[in-house]
């Protein structure tokens, strides 16, 4: 046997790293990238916001109000809203008999009808005096 | 770089590691604890990153022995590179003294290729030397090694 191999077969001393902190590390090394996905996430949602706010605006919603929500329809909402008589006037071709502007009295000095029925809600109207 | 590769190549290269840092400092634990930290940080494979990492312990090593007061003889003692009596041929107290007596270049060349298995190429890259340099200091460690333990 030579002397490299008689050097060789010498067992090593024992000795012990601490491994809880190196596997540690590794964890942390793995999972560094999320604040990279979050900033990335964030920046994406900012450059959304103006289009959202676009979308929220057009739709007349809240933007409070969540997604999980259901989107209210126009004419449930509010039944005078002009997305309202635009749909019906879209599928029937007439403009709705609105009877409760109808019969009320016109005053004079009083905004025309027509404006009245787009910038007043129905029920306001009707406590008018 | 999973847990599981991880702790192969520790269970694998651990020992080897330290004994390479034991040359010079008596706490080599902590010279390559620091450089696996940092080939970790660097998201570096060990495996492919070997010769660099000895190469960062070997730095260490050294200015941790720089900056220290070099060893006293009875520390050097005490510093035990293998387990005793491991070998009925060779007395591992002795094979140790021989080591340390060698000249720092040739022990340096001997352990990284006698227990940490390196080719003489990744031993030139860890060192410095050029491959036919480590070879050459190789064969001589080994034949002053072979002289003082009157094996020849």
């Amino acid at each position: 046997m030579n002397l490299e191999k008689q050097l060789a077969s010498l067992d090593l001393r024992k000795s012990a790293l601490d491994r809880e902190q190196l596997f540690f590390q590794l964890g942390k090394s793995q999972t560094s990238r999320l604040p990279q996905a979050r900033a990335f996430l964030a920046g994406a949602f900012i450059a959304c916001l103006p289009w959202l706010m676009m979308i929220s605006a057009s739709k007349n919603l809240p933007l409070s109000n969540g997604f999980s929500q259901e989107i209210p329809s126009p004419v449930e909402k509010n039944p005078y809203s002009i997305l309202a008589l635009g749909r019906v006037f879209l599928e029937t071709g007439e403009l709705p008999q609105s009877e409760i502007l109808d019969s009320q009295p016109f005053e004079q000095g009083a905004e025309p009808r027509e404006n009245r029925l787009f910038l007043q809600q129905p029920d306001q109207f009707l406590e008018q005096p | 770089m999973n847990f599981e590769k991880m702790k192969l190549f520790l269970d694998l290269h651990e020992k080897k590691l330290i004994l390479y840092a034991r040359q010079w400092c008596i706490c080599p634990e902590d010279v390559v604890q620091d450089a696996l930290l940092e080939l970790i940080r660097k998201k570096l494979n060990p495996e492919e990153n070997l010769a660099w990492l000895y190469r960062v312990i070997r730095n260490k090593a050294i200015s941790e022995y720089r900056r220290k007061i070099p060893l006293a003889t009875e520390q050097h003692l005490e510093n035990l590179w293998f387990e005793a009596n491991t070998n009925e041929n060779l007395d591992s107290r002795r094979a140790q003294e021989v080591l340390q007596e060698l000249d720092e270049s040739m022990r340096e060349v001997i352990v990284l290729k006698i227990w940490s298995e390196l080719s003489f190429d990744e031993i030139a890259s860890v060192t410095g030397f050029s491959k036919s340099e480590s070879h050459r200091r190789f064969q001589q460690g080994i034949e002053m090694l072979r002289q003082k333990m009157g094996l020849s």
